[in-house]
Formats: C-alpha cells, structure tokens, sequence
C-alpha cells in the first residue's frame, strides 16, 4: 500500500469534525428579514408522526368501487388541495393503483388532535365542483339545492352546473399553435345544461370552484352547444403550463368522481409523547455513542481512537443522509425506528474498524514490522467486510421496498415478488431501512477509507510508533 | 515475548451446544402454549383509542375553579362499569384498561390513560371519539379526557399484511442463502447457506419467543426486529467463513475441516465477540432509556433486538459452523468411501 503522508490525519480528522458540526447545528444565512437555510441542521430533520404526532390514514372508495388511475389521481389532488388549505404542506401523499388506496400522513399543527374526526371527514368529504355564472370574490353561502350561491357581501350567483354534469376533464394540445388547453366532456344532461348556461352568459366570466375555493375563472366565448367545452389560458403564450393543466383537471376531474372516499385504516398519535421521546432518543444515541468509544480506546488504543474519529463521521454522515444537508435536497423523514437503526448503525459501525484492528492486532502480535502490519491488517479485512455488510444491505433493501412507499425505486424492484400485495406504507418502517442502509454505506467511507487514511498516517509520527499502541508488546 | 494464545475448542462440543439451543427453543414452544402470542391489531384488524385523564381530585380542583368540590370518589373509574356503558353506547363489545401516564408537560395535569379496546377485528369508524367522549362524560363528569391516539386497521388489509411481512422475512432469507451460496462455492457453498440458514431461523426462533415471553404484540417492529438480527447474525457467520476460505488457500485442500474451522474462529473471535458486544451496548442503550421513560414503541423493539443480538452471536459461534462442518464431514466421508470402494 501507498505511504500515506504524516498530515492526512489532520486533514481527514479536520473534515470529519466539520462535516458533524455542520449537520448537527447547521448553517443559516440571512437575507434582509429572510432566514435561509444553507444547510440543515439536526433541527431542520423532519420528523415523523410518531415523534411530531399526526394522523396516517388510508382511503379507498367506497364499496369496493374499482376506481381507474385516472380517478385515484384526481382523488389524491382533492387531498392535497385540501391539506394546502388547511395550511399543512408537510404531508405525504402516496397512491397506490393496484389496490385502489390513498395513503396520507400529516403531522399536526399545534394542538388540533381534538378534532381529528372532523379533520379525516374533511378530508375525505366529496368535492364539491361549482361552475358560477359571474365571478364572486368568496363563496359564503350555498344554496341546498344548488341554485346559487352568495358571497360575504350578500349578492347571489346562480350556479350554472355541479361536478356530477362532467362527465371527464382531460389536457390537450391543439395542434397547429402548440397551445395546452383543458377539454371538457360533460353528461348528457350536463351537456343540455351547459348549452343552456353558456348561451346565457357570452362575455361573462363562468368561474369554477371547488369546496368553495376558485380554482378557474373563465370567460364564455360562445354558447357551447355539442357538451365539448374546452378552457383555455390566453394571457400566457402557449397556454397553461403542464402543470397548471393537470392540476386543474385532477380537480375537475375530482369534483365529477363517480365514488365516495372512505377511511378504511388510521392511526393517530398524540403529539405531546412524540416530542418527549426525541429527546429521550438522542439521549440515548449519546450515550450509545460515547460507551462504545470508551470501549474502542480502551481495548484497541491507537487504531480504537481512529474508530472514534470515523464514528462520530458515520454518526454525522447518517443524519446528513436523513436531513438532505444542502437546504435544497430533497430530505427523508425520520421516525423512532429511524433513530433507532442510527444508534444501531453506530453500534455496527465499529465492526469495520474491528476487523481490521483485530487482523492489525494479529499481524503485530506474529512479530511483522508494524507498517507491515498495518497493510496486511488493511488489505486481508476488506473481504470480510464487504460480504458481511452485503447482508446488511440485503435487510435494509427489503425493509424500504416492502415498507415504503410504491413509488419509491425500491418499492419498484421488488415488485416481481410481492406483486400480489397491497402497498403498506409504514413510514417508520422504512425510515428504519434508509437509515440501515446509510449507515452500512459510511461504514465502507468512514470505518475503511478514512480510518484508513488516519491510521496510515498516524503511523508516521514517532512517537504513536510503540507496538502497545496497536495490542501488540513493546520490546525491551 | 509473550503471546496470547486462544484456542477454544468450538466443535467437539457442539452437540452440546445444540442441545443448549434445543432445550430453549422447547422452553420458548411451552411458553407459546402457555401464554400464546398475541398480533398486533395492525394484523388481524381492529381498533383502539387512547384517552389520558386526570385521578387526582386536588389537582382537578387546582386548576378548575368550577370543580373545586369534587373527591376523590368521583374520579376513580369503575372498570366493568364504564366497560359495560361504553359497550352499550357504541353497540359492539369493549375492554377498558387504565395505565399510569408518563407525566411530561408541568402544565398538563392528566396522570392516567384509558386506553379503550374494540372486540373483534372489524374496523371502526373513527366517529367512535365522539360516541366514547360522549358516553364518557356521562358517567364522570368530573373528569376530562383528552385523545391521546387512536387506530383502526380493516381486518382484510391487516391480514395482507402481515402476509406481506412474512414474504418479506422469506424473501431476506432467500437471498441471503443465494449470496452466502455463490460467495463461498470454494467452501461448498450450499452446505454453508444452508447451515446459516438454520442459524438464522434460530435467531428469529428467539426474538419471537422474547415477544412472547414479555407478552409484546407481534407487530411491525417484530418485522423490523427479525430482519436486522438476521442481517447481523449472517454477518458474523459469513466473516467466519471468510476466514474459512482464507485459511482453506493457506493450508492446501488436505489439512482437516475441524481444525480449519476451529481455527478461523479462534482467529475471529475477537471481532464477533466484540462487533457484537457494540451492538449489544447500543441496543441496550436504548433498552434501559425507553424503560425509564416508558417509551412503548422502542421498548418493544430494543429487548427482542437485545436478546436477538445475542442469539445471533451465539448462533453465529456454536451453530452454523458445527452444522457445516459436520455436514461437509458426512459429504467428505462419503466421497472417501465412495473412492475405496472404486479402489476395489
């Protein structure tokens, strides 16, 4: 193995002890009035229900209706519109067509666990789709039957049709200018009512709303006779952006769904215990931490203080993982499980530095000089840590592809095997995956490269020459 | 120069150390018999609400000025009672229990929960709150209780699950044998699969047994337990089998399977004993912290992880080693016969 020069040690160390520092307290940068984050802290980590508390619960429709893809969508953005409304934008929304189920978790905002019968019921209420012949700034009040609605200021709007005359929205391109426009398709009776309303208001605005929120306001550019209608955006070149388009017509589509959602699982946690057991948990992972490095240096001496360095590196590595670190990617929820397969990442983390100790330990003790020994320690240990990490990857995989959710790759590659069962999301499950998996990939960069490079270095000062420093016996 | 010498003697033993293995695995069936086990309403269906409440007459009248009168006696619940009020109000049967509550907010007073268990494994809508507050008023109206969590599974996705759950353990296996398999042909690859297979089976024997014994549920954490012990109990067993094949190249095809074996596990004991230990120390970490602060979720996970680590370390010595070292014996002993009698 190549000479590694004396100050690599200071500089792995160096990077080691900065990378921690900045996942645990993170960098914030200020803008005038506006907080950035730079790079997220252990307090930026979101948390999962269990800790935070919340409610998980799963829909399906009614009856055992089988609901196509198209409608399970336009289900799923009823959801998140009302979860936005609600102001709750920490939501995860999961879909899964194969067993026609929509799985959302939310966690609380403060103290509203008091409703939570309230708050499942309002979110799985039917749509209600309203096109509103005129433009009302709110809608206050309804009418039963659906003849108008009043805004807060007392003026009334007669409602030209409801969700049930639409028979299916869709995104279309026309085709000689490029420009995306919605087309409407309404039922035979929406059709006629259509026809009628639309005659009755050219130039006027048709605004569309749903659960009393508006969500279009078109202008009627002819009476629509044949029940095609098609809305269009033209104070944007080209149209509605794509996702404008199908966010509008998953609405539609969702005010005109043939079915009732129904809650068919739920799980709702108190918030307050959730909180209390984080800091119980990190409590917990210190103390992990600091009786295994008592024990590393203790039995190990020189090369167990490198354990510790590399560690503290995989320690911090693993939350890196979970909180994204860079304020823009993407981050990973962590639950108690989570947290628990970090400390337990922490306990195997060492198992790298062990083997290859162990086998240092060995070489040293046979009487090769000790650079010898270190090399040989270094190159016969990979093996077996590699094949017995493989395992541990193998359990981890698992666990994110049966637990997580089914968009997610792993979900998908083992698809061919558990293809006859139902996604069951169980978010704190498959936090615990994620974090296994995390921490056997530091162990490889921190208890084998950077150890590595430390020991290899440190090996050059003079004074950590001393076999006794490596388990072996000095020689008189 | 004084060097250390381990060398225990692992295999002329090692029906003994099954014997150890059998015996608690008999002790771990009776104990099944006994108690039995108990799933997890995420796998059978059913539901449950929480509602935490306070007993302590002076500290209901200490913050509630309209309440100043009450005594002690209107805030004890009566069990079967409240079971039977409860049960008529909601028309399906209920179990009521009353635990102590971790108090953790100085502001928030309630010390117990009652913790309301539907029969049967239907779901339930979860309007009950409102029907079980209700009800609950009407008996106490002393005291309030505030929903501390709920759940309700549907019976039909519970049991899918749990299919799914015991595909996934399966599929772990699997894989783990093919890889153990292909990795070590030079050592007989299937034999030593398969003996870590029945390792590994021993492992999950044990953390089941420990649900059992300290009454847990069989719920997804039992999933997440079993798997990372298995992850964990192969690991030890394959870094032997590293050494096995190492030693293998070292001292040429002829030198003995025992001795070999005894060797490599000498030479690795060190690491599996100590890997393990770690890992011990970290679940045990936690163990003792989630008891103190009586953390139910993590309890249940870190003791079966605790025994698990441990069966897995003992499994990974004195079990699939012996298995393969017996069965390559057999095989050897075959191919020997089977020579001599070509020889004739």
């Amino acid at each position: 193995m190549k000479r590694v020069g004396k100050p690599w040690f200071f500089v792995v160390a160096v990077i080691i002890i900065v990378l921690s520092y900045l996942t645990f307290f993170g960098v914030y940068g200020s803008y005038g009035d506006m907080e950035t984050t730079i790079i997220r802290g252990v307090k930026d980590i979101r948390w999962g229900t269990d800790i935070q508390g919340g409610v998980t619960v799963t829909f399906g429709p009614l009856d055992e209706y089988d609901a196509s893809e198209t409608e399970l969508n336009a289900a799923s953005t009823i959801l998140e519109t009302r979860l936005i409304n609600d102001n709750v934008t920490d939501y995860e929304l999961y879909v899964d067509s194969d067993s026609d189920r929509i799985i959302v978790s939310f966690p609380w905002k403060d103290n509203q666990q008091q409703d939570v019968a309230a708050t499942i019921d309002e979110l799985s209420a039917t749509a209600v789709l309203l096109f509103v012949e005129g433009a009302p700034s709110d809608i206050a009040y309804v009418d039963p039957d659906y003849t108008y609605v009043m805004d807060s200021s007392g003026t009334s709007y007669p409602i030209g049709i409801q969700g049930k005359h639409i028979e299916s929205a869709a995104v279309q391109t026309i085709q000689d200018t490029g420009e995306r426009v919605i087309e409407l398709n309404f039922t035979d009776e929406g059709a006629d009512l259509f026809a009628e309303v639309t005659s009755g208001c050219i130039g006027n605005y048709l605004s569309i709303w749903m659960d009393n929120v508006m969500i279009s306001c078109p202008v009627v550019n002819e009476a629509i006779l044949n029940g095609e209608a098609m809305i269009s955006n033209s104070q944007q070149a080209g149209g509605f952006t794509a996702e404008e388009a199908y966010d509008l017509t998953n609405k539609i589509n969702g005010g005109a769904l043939p079915f009732t959602l129904e809650t068919k699982d739920y799980d709702i946690v108190d918030p307050e215990l959730g909180d209390d057991s984080l800091k119980i948990m990190m409590i917990a992972g210190i103390i992990a931490f600091v009786i295994i490095c008592i024990f590393m240096i203790v039995y190990y001496r020189l090369p167990g203080v490198v354990a510790c360095i590399a560690l503290l590196g995989q320690a911090a590595g693993s939350l890196a993982a979970v909180s994204g670190f860079f304020g823009g990617l993407s981050s990973f929820t962590l639950t108690l499980p989570g947290i628990a397969g970090i400390i337990l990442s922490v306990g195997m983390g060492v198992d790298a530095n062990i083997i290859t100790n162990e086998r240092i330990k060995e070489e040293v003790l046979k009487g090769k000089t000790l650079d010898g020994a270190i090399d040989s320690g270094n190159e016969n240990s990979f093996s077996s840590i590699f094949d017995g990490n493989i395992t541990v990857i193998i359990v981890s995989i698992i666990l994110m592809g049966v637990f997580g959710p089914p968009d997610s790759f792993w979900s998908k590659m083992l698809t061919p095997f558990l293809f006859m069962f139902p996604t069951a999301t169980t978010g704190a499950i498959y936090s615990f995956g994620y974090t296994l998996l995390v921490g056997v990939i530091f162990n490889f960069v921190m208890g084998v490269t950077a150890s590595r490079l430390m020991l290899k270095s440190l090996s050059n000062f003079k004074i950590f020459r001393k076999r006794w420093l490596y388990g072996g016996v000095d020689e008189k | 120069m004084k060097i250390k010498n381990k060398n225990i003697d692992f295999l002329s033993n090692s029906k003994k150390y099954w014997l150890i293995s059998l015996c608690i695995i008999v002790v771990g069936i009776l104990c099944n018999v006994i108690f039995g086990a108990e799933l997890d309403i995420k796998f059978t269906g059913g539901a449950m609400f929480k509602y935490s409440y306070c007993d302590d007459a002076e500290l209901i009248a200490a913050t509630n000025v309209s309440a100043t009168d009450i005594t002690d006696e209107d805030t004890q619940i009566d069990y079967s009672a409240a079971q039977v009020a409860l049960s008529t109000a909601l028309g399906r049967d209920v179990t009521c229990d009353i635990n102590t509550r971790l108090n953790v907010d100085a502001e928030d007073i309630d010390n117990k929960m009652l913790v309301i268990s539907f029969s049967g494994n239907e779901a339930v809508d979860e309007s009950a709150d409102t029907v079980i507050r209700e009800s609950l008023a009407e008996q106490y109206p002393a005291l309030t209780f505030t929903l501390r969590g709920s759940n309700s599974v549907d019976p039909v996705m519970g049991r899918e699950f749990f299919l799914k759950c015991m595909v996934a353990v399966i599929l772990a296996g699997a894989f783990m044998i093919l890889y153990v398999a292909l990795r070590f042909k030079k050592i007989g690859g299937w034999t030593a699969g398969v003996s870590g297979i029945v390792a590994i089976v021993h492992d999950c024997l044990i953390v089941y047994f420990t649900f059992v014994v300290c009454g847990f549920p069989i719920d997804d954490n039992f999933i997440a337990v079993v798997l990372a012990v298995i992850g964990y109990s192969l690991n030890s067993t394959i870094v032997i089998f590293d050494r096995i094949r190492e030693n293998r190249k070292l001292f040429g095809p002829k030198a003995s399977i025992t001795e070999i074996t005894n060797r490599s596990m000498n030479e690795t004991l060190g690491r599996t004993i100590n890997t393990n230990l770690c890992v011990f120390l970290a679940v045990a970490t936690v163990a003792v912290i989630s008891i103190i602060f009586s953390l139910d979720s993590i309890i249940t996970f870190a003791i079966p992880m605790m025994f698990g680590t441990v069966s897995g370390c003992y499994s990974s010595l004195f079990i699939s080693n012996s298995i393969w070292v017996a069965w390559q014996e057999k095989i050897n002993a075959k191919k020997l016969a089977a020579a001599k009698g070509g020889k004739k």
